[in-house]
């Protein structure tokens, strides 16, 4: 055959429909009605002159060279006895799938002209929503804790030697008497950092803080506004109190 | 006779001006559902407005039009105007001939499996199937019901929008006429992203 017949790689083809259609195409021929023999020849010797040999692509090749063979035979044997329930007609079935095969292909032209379309219509990106600050619950007069994280840091911390569990050594309940003790003591309100320095160690700090916190909310003792500026806190004993 | 005093709210803007400032900072399609949240709109008026605005950007021969798309509204640029505005320094990605073969197979088969893809085009299909799912044009829709359970593929909502299509039926209709898709075909209309995922696709195409 003349070298112009090969102007087209057999690796040009996705695939073996691929090269049917075009072969089709070419030889200007009804897919319904295609001359299986003349096809068949050309299909063959494009497959002939594979150079790449990934197999996987080629083995799709051989199988079709194959199927157009055995419909080819077909034709030009006698007659065959009837086929089973099951089985089609092979020339059938590759018509039909070359049938959709082809759809598909003029349908992916139309999407890339669409495609294309669409690119030319660019939008924008879209502008991101900014937050709005927003401002809720009340700022609360934190002089009590200012209070005790002054002490709290000039406090050294409780050098930890060995570990192991001890009994509580300072207990909350004992805590609260200890405070109230001081507080009785005078009629006049006590700053509450009075009180916080008794403590040596800030386990002893958090303990009798948290004696301060239940007496008050006990009711056996209240705060005031203390100090120049009245941004200090103090204590004060209410005798009977809530409980 | 007239009343001496407006019955509307002083200042109520124009609806068409309202879409189009939403449109603007969406940028992205708008889906009905969120125009409605944020106009109060029911789906009639949006429509009515859609049309008016549109009919506005045509007839004062504007640099944007309104299109629908995949369930929702989006200002673009004019396509006639892209030559002249020249808005490009690299050529826009383009899908592969073979890519499209695929993307087209599973537009109008959906659902389909791979192998089902596969038996139509002749070859392996596995990269390009991978490749479309990361661009966002195809998704997972769940398994069939048959031995090895394999993985159901159709086209995503992204993908109408690339179309510049409201739906898969209006794909369908401009396909060429003698070659309509069977009756198989799935008419779903495909609703637009949600603002994550619009948001998660701003971010992966500034990361190209």
């Amino acid at each position: 055959m003349p070298m112009e017949a090969y102007q087209y790689k057999v690796s040009d083809f996705e695939g073996p429909l691929d090269l049917l259609l075009y072969l089709i195409e070419k030889n200007k021929v009804d897919i319904y009605n295609i001359p299986i023999v003349e096809i068949t020849d050309q299909f063959n010797a494009y497959v002939r002159e594979f150079e790449t040999f990934d197999v996987n692509y080629a083995s799709k090749f051989f199988v079709m060279a194959a199927t157009l063979l055995q419909i080819k035979s077909r034709l030009l044997l006698p007659r065959p006895p009837q086929l089973e329930e099951e089985e089609e007609d092979p020339q059938e079935v590759l018509i039909r799938q070359l049938v959709e095969y082809r759809q598909m292909k003029q349908f992916s032209t139309t999407m890339a002209t669409l495609w294309e379309r669409r690119c030319q219509m660019p939008g924008r990106e879209r502008t991101p929503m900014p937050f709005t600050k927003q401002f809720s619950g009340k700022i609360e007069k934190s002089a009590l804790y200012q209070a005790f994280r002054l002490v709290y840091q000039t406090l050294p911390e409780t050098p930890v030697t060995e570990i192991h569990l001890q009994k509580e050594i300072y207990s909350v309940a004992e805590s609260m008497r200890r405070v109230e003790m001081i507080l009785q003591q005078t009629s006049r309100p006590v700053p509450v950092w009075h009180i916080f320095r008794i403590c040596r160690t800030r386990t002893e700090l958090v303990v009798v803080f948290l004696s301060v916190l239940e007496l008050l909310k006990l009711g056996r003792c209240c705060t005031l506004s203390d100090g120049e500026e009245g941004n200090a806190v103090a204590l004060r004993y209410v005798p009977g109190g809530n409980a | 006779m007239p009343l001496p005093y407006a019955m509307s709210p002083a200042g109520t803007p124009e609806p068409t001006a309202v879409l189009e400032a939403l449109l603007f900072l969406s940028g992205q399609p708008l889906s009905v559902a969120e125009l409605t949240a944020h106009t109060g709109w029911d789906e009639e008026k949006i429509e009515q407005t859609a049309q008016t605005l549109a009919g506005v950007l045509r007839e004062e021969k504007r640099g944007l039009c309104l299109l629908r798309v995949a369930g929702g509204y989006q200002l673009v640029v004019r396509p006639e105007l892209y030559e002249t505005v020249q808005w490009v320094h690299t050529r826009t990605t383009e899908l592969s001939t073979t890519a499209l073969e695929v993307l087209a197979i599973i537009a109008f088969k959906q659902p389909v499996t791979r192998a089902e893809i596969e038996k139509i085009r002749g070859v392996s299909s596995e990269r390009l199937i991978a490749s479309l799912l990361q661009q966002g044009l195809i998704q997972d829709l769940g398994r069939k019901d048959s031995p090895g359970r394999p993985i159901l593929y159709g086209t995503s909502a992204y993908f109408l929008e690339c179309m510049g299509v409201d739906s898969l039926s209006e794909l369908a209709e401009k396909m060429p006429q003698e070659l309509q898709p069977q009756a198989g075909t799935e008419t779903q209309t495909a609703t637009t992203l949600t603002t994550e995922e619009q948001d998660e696709r701003t971010i992966a195409k500034s990361n190209e």
